[in-house]
């Protein structure tokens, strides 16, 4: 869990393009959107890529993202769930 | 007869001057002539981080944006002074290309391709030319009207006809205007502020009147 | 300058007509097609089954390659040109062949209205003997002015959803100057996997036949289509409809969702009904909605429309007819505005049934006579742009 949640935050800070960024910097349990790093709508989308190119997992609905998408541990717990 | 003079009304009514030009390109900024910031011998990517290190800094949405709307923000922004008092509705944007949004669209393309087909979002988004003209209105506040052109070279005729019909007729008397394209790690963003002159306080040494010879000679575009 | 001078220029200011027009799309290659298959409330979006354009089969409004191929045969060599091209240079001939006019002569221009053109020859599978020159915008536009002999260079507008009324509005300021006697504006656009998959990724496409301002409605289907209107300074005897007013704006808050307080779109709508300098009621003017049938953008016209109180206005949306066009929408609606309003015929909503928009809004729901004189067309799209024309019956 630990492992992939380091992952995750790199990966996340990658393909949103956070500059000076650490993955230290992020709380894994603080909300991504609004307050924090300040996600918009479009960060949103391209975490639900990086879910499926990454991890092989689809998210088929914004709705469905939002939930899973709260904090990098949700992410995670989502991921560790649904993996095979 | 009375048409004719109407016609030539309208169009010398458009007493207006090019306040403030900014031209970057080959990795120099320039402007008003003056050369304000240079970084030889890197790429692009460095060379407008480095730019918007030292005229912004403040702004971390700059590097989600793609090439051209980095190219657009940071040319704006050296130009900003000219109408940061001027309501937002009363300012006009017109864009004009070659490569529209080649260059995003090529990058999209990446990411579609048959056997890694994962299309990004946000690439996506500025697979449109007119995206630029959202950010630098984003960032400046400017709600009034824009538009984005396409043609091979800089047509200072048309262009400068729906600026002069912009400031006779749409309620704009500030306008961000000129030429702004990216293709294959070839830029050149030459653009210019073009004023009402009833709006001048007339503390300009050198009054460029706005004229298509001078529009012409101010932009440029010999990329 | 004084009021009066003002108000001179404006009453001597060119008029511009509506002289002629073309509808391409998959209803038909007519205007006439076209608009009959609307007033018969008839759907072009059709489930597509084709994995060179998305793995799953999805809705959109999709153009027979076949059909297109045999039109432009008539014309000229079909492996000449791609289909974006054969698309324009169909519309453009019908379009002009209704009118007896030389357009060869510098006082014509040609404007190209597209989001995205040739973008299919990105994918180096598409048309390999095209040369890929012609994914830039303005040499598309330059191969379909030499097909036509038009002596000036063509425009290009591209801004997003909104081009096509961008267009329209661009030019007719330049007939009203006076710059021009005649202008051919054609808005096309083809459906590609390139503007498929980035939708998708958006999540902004519906599962179904789109349900603009309806309570389930659940993103757009994409559509490919060429519009071609052509406008003058001088009427011709069956067109009695005038550009009445224009504005372009943009919402300064985000690049790809729309206002959520309708900024743009309401200064836009409000400049517009502003310079049309005319009594506006729901008696005498319809609007021509955007209406995508996103989430979002209906929900953000819907404001628009009751901060300028129009929202009482009978009004359309034609997506369900046509898919999003993107670069042609604006042209192809703002042609069945103009055609609604010779007619006395308002078109209706397709794919609404449940009013789902936090105001009320007065949606068509049939095909419906009435006698109009206005319409006002609003647009909206990507990168916060908003555009809004008035059109007029004299």
């Amino acid at each position: 869990m630990d492992e992939l949640i380091n992952n995750l935050k790199i990966e996340i800070i990658e393909a949103l393009n956070l500059e000076d960024v650490k993955a230290e910097d992020i709380d894994t349990e603080a909300p991504l959107f609004n307050e924090g790093l300040g996600l918009d709508s479009i960060d949103a989308l391209e975490l639900i890529v990086l879910i499926e190119k990454k991890h092989g997992i689809k998210i088929q609905s914004a709705d469905e993202g939002k939930q899973i998408l709260y904090s990098v541990k949700t992410i995670a717990e989502f991921i560790i769930k649904n993996k095979k | 007869m009375i048409k004719l003079v109407a016609k030539k009304l309208v169009r010398n009514i458009s007493n207006n001057i090019i306040s403030k030009s900014c031209r970057i390109t080959n990795n120099t900024i320039i402007v008003n002539d003056k050369l304000l910031f240079e970084n030889n011998n890197v790429p692009f990517n460095v060379f407008i981080k480095n730019a918007y290190k030292y005229f912004i800094n403040n702004y971390p949405k700059f590097f989600k944006m793609d090439n051209l709307s980095k190219l657009g923000i940071i040319a704006v922004e050296l130009l900003s002074d000219e109408f940061k008092s001027i309501d937002g509705k009363e300012i006009g944007v017109v864009l004009v290309n070659s490569a529209s949004s080649l260059d995003a669209d090529q990058t999209f393309q990446k990411t579609i391709v048959k056997d890694n087909y994962f299309p990004s979002p946000s690439v996506f988004v500025y697979t449109l030319p007119n995206i630029v003209i959202g950010e630098i209105c984003i960032k400046h506040k400017i709600y009034g009207e824009s538009s984005f052109f396409v043609s091979q070279n800089f047509d200072s005729t048309f262009i400068y006809n729906i600026v002069c019909d912009l400031f006779s007729r749409q309620g704009i008397n500030t306008a961000i205007v000129g030429w702004l394209d990216f293709i294959d790690n070839d830029y050149l963003a030459s653009l210019c502020i073009i004023k009402k002159i009833s709006q001048q306080k007339s503390n300009y040494n050198e009054m460029i009147n706005f004229t298509i010879e001078n529009f012409n000679n101010t932009i440029k575009n010999d990329i | 300058m004084k009021l009066e001078t003002w108000n001179l220029i404006f009453e001597i200011m060119n008029k511009v007509y509506f002289i002629a027009d073309n509808i391409i799309s998959s209803l038909g290659f007519t205007t006439s097609e076209n608009i009959d298959a609307i007033e018969k409330q008839i759907t072009g979006i059709n489930k597509i089954s084709d994995k060179t354009l998305y793995q799953q089969p999805f809705y959109a409004s999709q153009i027979k390659n076949v059909f297109l191929c045999n039109e432009f045969s008539k014309l000229s060599d079909y492996k000449e040109y791609t289909k974006f091209e054969k698309m324009c240079i169909l519309s453009i001939t019908d379009a002009i062949n209704k009118i007896d006019i030389e357009f060869t002569t510098p006082d014509t221009l040609f404007i190209l209205s597209t989001t995205k053109g040739n973008i299919d020859l990105l994918n180096l599978n598409c048309c390999p003997t095209v040369s890929r020159e012609r994914a830039y915008l303005w040499k598309t536009a330059e191969i379909i002015k030499n097909y036509f002999n038009f002596y000036n260079t063509p425009i290009v507008v591209s801004n997003a959803c909104i081009s096509g009324v961008i267009a329209i509005i661009t030019a007719s300021r330049l007939i009203e100057q006076g710059l021009y006697k005649n202008i051919i504006v054609c808005g096309a656009d083809i459906l590609t996997e390139f503007v498929i998959s980035g939708f998708q990724s958006f999540m902004a496409l519906s599962p179904q036949i789109c349900k603009p301002f309806d309570i389930n409605r659940n993103g757009l289907n994409l559509g490919e289509g060429c519009g071609t209107i052509i406008l003058s300074n001088k009427p011709n005897k069956e067109n009695n409809i005038i550009y009445c007013a224009g504005a372009i704006t943009n919402d300064a808050n985000h690049i790809s969702g729309p206002s959520r307080t309708a900024e743009g779109l309401s200064i836009a709508i409000n400049k517009a009904i502003k310079q049309s300098d005319t009594n506006l009621n729901e008696n005498n003017c319809f609007v021509s909605a955007h209406g995508t049938a996103t989430p979002y953008n209906d929900e953000m016209e819907a404001i628009a429309f009751e901060r300028n109180k129009i929202n009482n206005f009978p009004t359309v949306g034609l997506k369900g007819y046509f898919g999003h066009t993107l670069g042609a929408a604006g042209v192809i609606e703002s042609i069945a505005s103009i055609h609604s309003l010779k007619s006395n015929i308002i078109h209706s909503t397709l794919g609404f049934e449940e009013h789902g928009v936090s105001i009320p809004v007065n949606i068509v729901t049939k095909t419906t006579e009435k006698e109009n004189e206005f319409c006002i067309k609003v647009a909206s799209g990507f990168g916060g742009c908003n555009a809004t024309a008035i059109f007029q019956k004299i």
